[in-house]
C-alpha cells in the first residue's frame, strides 16, 4: 500500500530524512518511535503533501502510484489522512461547515453527490459518540480554544468522518488522560479493516498496549535504524534510546 | 488651484439660476458659500495629507456631469432586500422619489421628511442641524456637496420613539454622472433606530457623494449599516459626521464589497459623557480597486468608550487605506479607546497602508490600537488541504471566516445573511 524508497528530505538545506525507507500492507499497523527531533513529524508531513520541505531523493508510492505528484488534497481524497501533532487552530471556520466541507470534496472527487444533510447529520453523531466528543463543540470554531485532548479527540473524530485508508497519527496519545487514551484507541481499533493501514506516531509503549502494532520501528538521524515486533516497544521503554544510538554509532 | 473646475462652476450657475423659489430660503446663502469654498478646495491631490495615499484625482481626470434631476426618470428599480419588512426611502439622483419609498410603521411620514420639501418651507429645525457637523472650509467633497445637493433624507425621530422597523435608505444613480446625497439624521432622546443604506448604479459606471450628518441625543441608540456591493466602475464617497449626546451608543458596520473607488470618511464626536461607538467595517479589494477608510473618534467628554474594528482581504492589485484617528482631549478622563486594523494580503501586488494616529491629552485613559497583515496562515491552509479541500477553497473558506467576524456585527440578521450571500458568491462556496 504504501512504499517509501530512499527518501532523503531536508528545510532550507538542512537535511532531516536521509535514505529512509518503510513498507506498509494493508491491514497492518506500524509504530514508530524516535528521539525528538529524528524526523518523525517531517516524515509524516511528507507523505500528507506538506510542500515546505524539499523531497531531495527517493520515492513514495501509494496503492502503486507515485504519492509527491499528487497536492495534499488530491492524496486526502485517496484515502491518505494524517493526525496532527499539532492539530491547528481556525478561527471563524465553524466545525459543522469544515466537516462538511471535507465529506463533500472527497464525495465530490470520488463523482458522488454531496452528503445529505440528514445522513451528515447522524453519521457525525455516531462518530462523535464513539470518540466520546462533547457534541457542543461541533457548533465552535475549528479547535479554536479546544483543550489538548479534544483536540486530538477532534483528530480521531475526523478520520473516523473520512474514513481513510492510509491513517497517520502522529503522536495522537500525547496529552490524552488514560481514559482518552483509551477512548482513542478504542476508536482507532473500530476502524481497523483488513484493507486499511495505520502508521502510528508515539512516544510511549502504554499506547501500543491498547493498539497492538505488527511492527514496531525506531528512526533516529533521519532514517528508520531499527525494525522489529511489539517488544522492541518493551525493549526502548525499558532501556531508553542509549542503546540504539550506540549502535548506530558504531 | 490644481484642476480647471470651470464645468462645475458653470453648473452651479446654471442650478442658482433655477433656484429663484429657495432665494429666501436659509439653504441659498449656505450653497453660496459651499461652492465658494469648494472653488477654493477643489478635487484634493494626493499630495493632500488626508488624500496621500488614494489617487481621487485618476477619477476626476474629466470632472464627471453633475446630476440634474429635473423630472424623475421611470426605472426599474432592483430589488434589495425584498423580504426584509421596513421603511424604505428612495432617492433617485439624489432627488427623494416617493413613488418608489414605501412605509411600514404608522405615522413614518411624520418623522420623515425630504430636505427639499424642508428648505421650501425654511424649515428652521432643519438649519439647526444642516451643515453643522461637516467642515465645508476643509473637507473637499462636503463642501462639493452642500453646494449641489439639491435634496436628501431628513429623519427625526423624537424623544422616547422607536420605530419598529428599521428604515432602508437607497440612493440610486441613473447615469454616469455624479450625484450628491444627503442624510441629515437626528435621534431623539431615549429613541433608538436602525438605518440600511445602499447605493444602486443603473449604469456600469458612476460617481456618489454622500453627506450625512447624525445626531444622538441623550441616550439615543443607533444601529447604522453601510452597503457598498456593487460590481461596477463606481467612485463612492461617503463622508459621515456623528455626534453623540450623553449615553448614547452609535454601531456602525461599513460593509465595502466592490468599487472601484471607496472613501468613507466616518468622524464620531462625543458630546456629553457616557457615550459608547462601537465602528466596524469590512473591505474585500479586487482587480485595481482603492478602498480607504478614515475614522475619527473625538473624545472630548469624559467616561466614555469607543471601539473601531476594521478587517481587510486585499486581492490582485487593488490597495486599502485605513486611518483611524482617536483624539483624547484633556477633559475626557476615563477613556477607553480601542482600535484594531487586521488585513489579509491574498495577492503579492496587494497592498494595504494602515496609519493609527493616536492622540491623548488626558492623562486616565487606556487606549491600544494595532494593525496586522500578512497572508494567510500556511499551517491552517495545509491543515484544510489534508482534509481534502484544495488550496483554493481552503483559502476561501478561511478568508470567509475572517471576513464573517465583521457580518456578525450588523444588527439586522436579513442583512447579514444578505452580505454572506455576496461574500460566498464571491468566494465560489456553498456551506
Ligand atoms: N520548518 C522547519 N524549519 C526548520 N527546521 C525544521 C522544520 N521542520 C522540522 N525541522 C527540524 O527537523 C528536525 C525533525 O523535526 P520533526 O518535527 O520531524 O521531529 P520529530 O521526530 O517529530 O520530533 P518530536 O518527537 O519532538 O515531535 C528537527 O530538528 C526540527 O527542528
Ligand atoms: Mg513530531
Amino acid at each position: 500500500m504504501l512504499e517509501i524508497k530512499n527518501l532523503s528530505v531536508s528545510i532550507d538545506g538542512h537535511s532531516i530524512l536521509d535514505n529512509l525507507n518503510l513498507s506498509v500492507k494493508p491491514g497492518e499497523v506500524h509504530a514508530i518511535m524516535g528521539p525528538n527531533g529524528s524526523g518523525k513529524s517531517t516524515l509524516a508531513s511528507v507523505i500528507a503533501g506538506r510542500d515546505e520541505y524539499d523531497v531531495n531523493g527517493g520515492k513514495i508510492e501509494y496503492q502503486g502510484e507515485d504519492l509527491l505528484d499528487l497536492d495534499p488534497h488530491e492524496r486526502a481524497h485517496k484515502g491518505v489522512f494524517l493526525a496532527f501533532q499539532y492539530p491547528v487552530e481556525i478561527p471563524g471556520v465553524s466545525m459543522t461547515n469544515f466537516m462538511k466541507a471535507a465529506i463533500n470534496e472527497k464525495r465530490k472527487a470520488l463523482g458522488q453527490d454531496p452528503v445529505v444533510a440528514k445522513d451528515f447529520l447522524k453519521m457525525i453523531k455516531e462518530k462523535m459518540a464513539l470518540v466520546k466528543m462533547d457534541p457542543k463543540l461541533m457548533s465552535r470554531s475549528l479547535n479554536e480554544g479546544f483543550s489538548g485532548g479534544e483536540k486530538k479527540r477532534n483528530e480521531i473524530l475526523q478520520m473516523a468522518m473520512l474514513e481513510p485508508k492510509l491513517a497517520i497519527m502522529d503522536e495522537t496519545d500525547s496529552g490524552l488522560d488514560i481514559d482518552a487514551l483509551r477512548i482513542v484507541a478504542n476508536g482507532v481499533n473500530s476502524l481497523r479493516t483488513s484493507e486499511n493501514a495505520f502508521v502510528v506516531i508515539t512516544h510511549y509503549q502504554r499506547l501500543l498496549d491498547y493498539i497492538v502494532p505488527d511492527y514496531v520501528h525506531i528512526l533516529y538521524n533521519g532514517q528508520i535504524v531499527k525494525s522489529g515486533d511489539k517488544s522492541l516497544a518493551l525493549e526502548l521503554d525499558d532501556k531508553g534510546y542509549e542503546w540504539v544510538k550506540e549502535e548506530v554509532n558504531a | 488651484m490644481t484642476k480647471d473646475l470651470t464645468p462645475y462652476i458653470t453648473a452651479f450657475d446654471l442650478m442658482e439660476q433655477n433656484m429663484n423659489g429657495l432665494k429666501n430660503s436659509s439653504i441659498y446663502p449656505l450653497r453660496l458659500k459651499a461652492m465658494a469654498e469648494f472653488e477654493k478646495l477643489g478635487i484634493p491631490s494626493n499630495r493632500h495629507e488626508e488624500w496621500k495615499y488614494i489617487k481621487v484625482s485618476r477619477f476626476f481626470k474629466e470632472l464627471p456631469a453633475i446630476a440634474n434631476p429635473t423630472i424623475e426618470p421611470s426605472i426599474d428599480l432592483p430589488e434589495f432586500l425584498p423580504s426584509l419588512k421596513a421603511n424604505r426611502i428612495v432617492c433617485i439622483d439624489g432627488v427623494y422619489s416617493e413613488k418608489n419609498s414605501s412605509f411600514i410603521d404608522e405615522g413614518f411620514n411624520s418623522y420623515f421628511r425630504s430636505l427639499q420639501h424642508a428648505y421650501n418651507a425654511n424649515d428652521p429645525i432643519v438649519f439647526n442641524y444642516l451643515n453643522k457637523l461637516l467642515k465645508i472650509e476643509e473637507q473637499h467633497f462636503a463642501a462639493l456637496n452642500m453646494a449641489f445637493a439639491q435634496d436628501g433624507v431628513f429623519i427625526h425621530l423624537p424623544d422616547n420613539f422607536s420605530p419598529d422597523f428599521p428604515i432602508i435608505i437607497v440612493n440610486v444613480v441613473t447615469g454616469k454622472h455624479l450625484v450628491n446625497s444627503r442624510n441629515l439624521v437626528v435621534i431623539g432622546e431615549s429613541s433608538s433606530a436602525q438605518i440600511i443604506e445602499k447605493v444602486i448604479s443603473m449604469e456600469d459606471s458612476a460617481y456618489h457623494n454622500a453627506a450625512t450628518e447624525i445626531y444622538l441625543q441623550e441616550n439615543a441608540k443607533l444601529h447604522h449599516t453601510v452597503i457598498q456591493d456593487e460590481r461596477k466602475d463606481l467612485c463612492l464617497i461617503n463622508n459621515t459626521e456623528v455626534l453623540q449626546k450623553r449615553d448614547s451608543q452609535y454601531n456602525a458596520v461599513t460593509v465595502s464589497l466592490n468599487g472601484s473607488l471607496i472613501r468613507n470618511n466616518l468622524h464620531v464626536r462625543y458630546d456629553g459623557e457616557n457615550c459608547d461607538c462601537h465602528l466596524n467595517g469590512l473591505y474585500f479589494g479586487r482587480s485595481s480597486d482603492l478602498i480607504d477608510n478614515h475614522i475619527l473618534v473625538d473624545h472630548r467628554k469624559p467616561n466614555c468608550t469607543s471601539n473601531q474594528l476594521y478587517k481587510g482581504l486585499l486581492d490582485d492589485k487593488s490597495e486599502g487605506v485605513f486611518n483611524g484617528k482617536i483624539f483624547v482631549r484633556e477633559d475626557a478622563q476615563k477613556t477607553n479607546a480601542f482600535q484594531s486594523n487586521q488585513n489579509i494580503l491574498l495577492s503579492d501586488n496587494a497592498g494595504i497602508n494602515t496609519k493609527p494616529q493616536l492622540e491623548i491629552f488626558a492623562d486616565d485613559v487606556k487606549c491600544s490600537h494595532g494593525a496586522t497583515s500578512g497572508q494567510l496562515n500556511d499551517e491552517a491552509l495545509f491543515y484544510l488541504q489534508t482534509r481534502g479541500i484544495s488550496k483554493e477553497r481552503a483559502k476561501a473558506l478561511v478568508s470567509y471566516a475572517f471576513a464573517n467576524e465583521i457580518v456578525e456585527k450588523i444588527e439586522n440578521e436579513s442583512v447579514q445573511n444578505y452580505v454572506r450571500e455576496i461574500l460566498l458568491d464571491l468566494f465560489e462556496l456553498t456551506l
